[in-house]
């Protein structure tokens, strides 16, 4: 196994156990509390992912630029 | 029994802390997830463990007393009860579950462990109406840590070379439209007042939709994986996210007595500005 590979799984691995962590912190919550839960999680993906996808257009658009 | 468990803990702490720390150290654990998989981790780990080891012994006697009493029903009647408990201890522990299930051991041994998962999945979909908003909060809160995990693998593979920048940016856009679909149900579902046996079929409708988003990623073949095995990685992550949409459809679909949501101090929130706010740059 590569260096890469090996850290690919890594990363895997460590979403994975965050993402059961944030699932048991879940345990035990009253309707008030799920659904702030629910809010934020949802607030959470979507900072992430738009951030994401925010860097990556302009990371292509740089990309693609002719060269002057 | 609290010393031996203080002792294993400790053990196993160890070995914990021996496989993360030189992932702190090098930076690619920081230290709150560190002290989580370390503290969290074994406790959880021992609990299980525990856990299982209680049941194990339980089946184990429960199986020795079943051979015993069988063997001394086939056995003359001068037989020596010392004579049957020995010939039965004198038996591996294979052995003793083989004669206890029959030929099938392996198949029944299967259908029990099946069941033993099953029934706490039935007993929580039962569960008083009072906690079923709630389960439907934090069912969608799990899809949400789901699509959040997907998109960290999309990143990880975007890092690691395994798929095409344009790629990773059709992957992003597909979970944020899952994301938004997601985000639809959750209002839908909040705005019609109670879940009832007559709009129920309505939910289980819209969380279908989502569903769908997420199976026709995988199949349109957006995700555009290279290696074989990323991409079985990916489908992994992608059936977790589809099983807790199924989950959450069959508890809908189950939903008898109303369940109001009217009282909901959140109900009013426009959500459709929630995220963009936070939106780096």
């Amino acid at each position: 196994m590569t260096t890469e590979e090996l850290n690919l799984v890594l990363q895997t691995y460590l979403a994975a156990q965050a993402a059961l962590f944030s699932i048991l912190d879940r345990r035990g919550q009253s309707l008030e509390e799920a659904i702030a839960a629910s809010d934020a999680a949802s607030q959470e993906f979507h900072a992430k992912n738009q951030a994401r996808i925010k860097a990556l257009e302009a990371r292509l658009a740089g990309e693609t630029k002719p060269a002057e | 029994m609290n010393v031996w468990k203080a002792l294993f803990g400790t053990l196993l702490r160890a070995l914990l802390l021996f496989v993360f720390n030189p992932l702190r150290k090098h930076g690619v654990i920081d230290q709150m997830l560190f002290d989580r998989l370390v503290d969290e981790g074994s406790q959880q780990i021992l609990d299980i463990v525990i856990t299982a080891l209680v049941v194990l012994w339980s089946c184990r006697q429960k199986i020795e007393a079943y051979l015993i009493a069988r063997y001394a029903h086939a056995a003359t009647p001068t037989t020596s009860k010392s004579w049957i408990e020995n010939a039965v201890k004198a038996l591996s522990e294979w052995e003793k579950l083989k004669a206890a299930l029959g030929n099938n051991a392996p198949s029944t041994i299967a259908k029990t462990l099946l069941v033993a998962v099953l029934i706490p999945g039935v007993i929580g979909l039962s569960a008083c109406p009072s906690a079923d908003r709630a389960r439907i909060e934090k069912g969608s809160a799990d899809l949400f840590t789901g699509l959040s995990t997907l998109s960290d693998i999309n990143q990880a593979f975007l890092d690691a070379g395994e798929i095409e920048p344009q790629t990773a940016l059709d992957n992003f856009k597909a979970l944020e439209k899952i994301g938004t679909g997601l985000d639809t149900v959750r209002m839908r579902i909040r705005a019609l007042g109670e879940i009832t046996a007559e709009n129920r079929n309505l939910i289980a409708a819209l969380l279908d939709g989502v569903k769908d988003d997420l199976v026709s990623l995988q199949q349109t073949g957006v995700l555009g994986i290279k290696s074989g095995r990323s991409k079985q990685r990916f489908a992994i992550a992608i059936t977790l996210a589809e099983t807790g949409l199924s989950t959450l459809r069959e508890f809908v679909v189950h939903v008898k007595k109303p369940v109001a949501t009217a009282h909901l101090p959140l109900l009013n929130q426009d959500f459709s500005t929630l995220g963009k706010a936070a939106v780096i740059k």
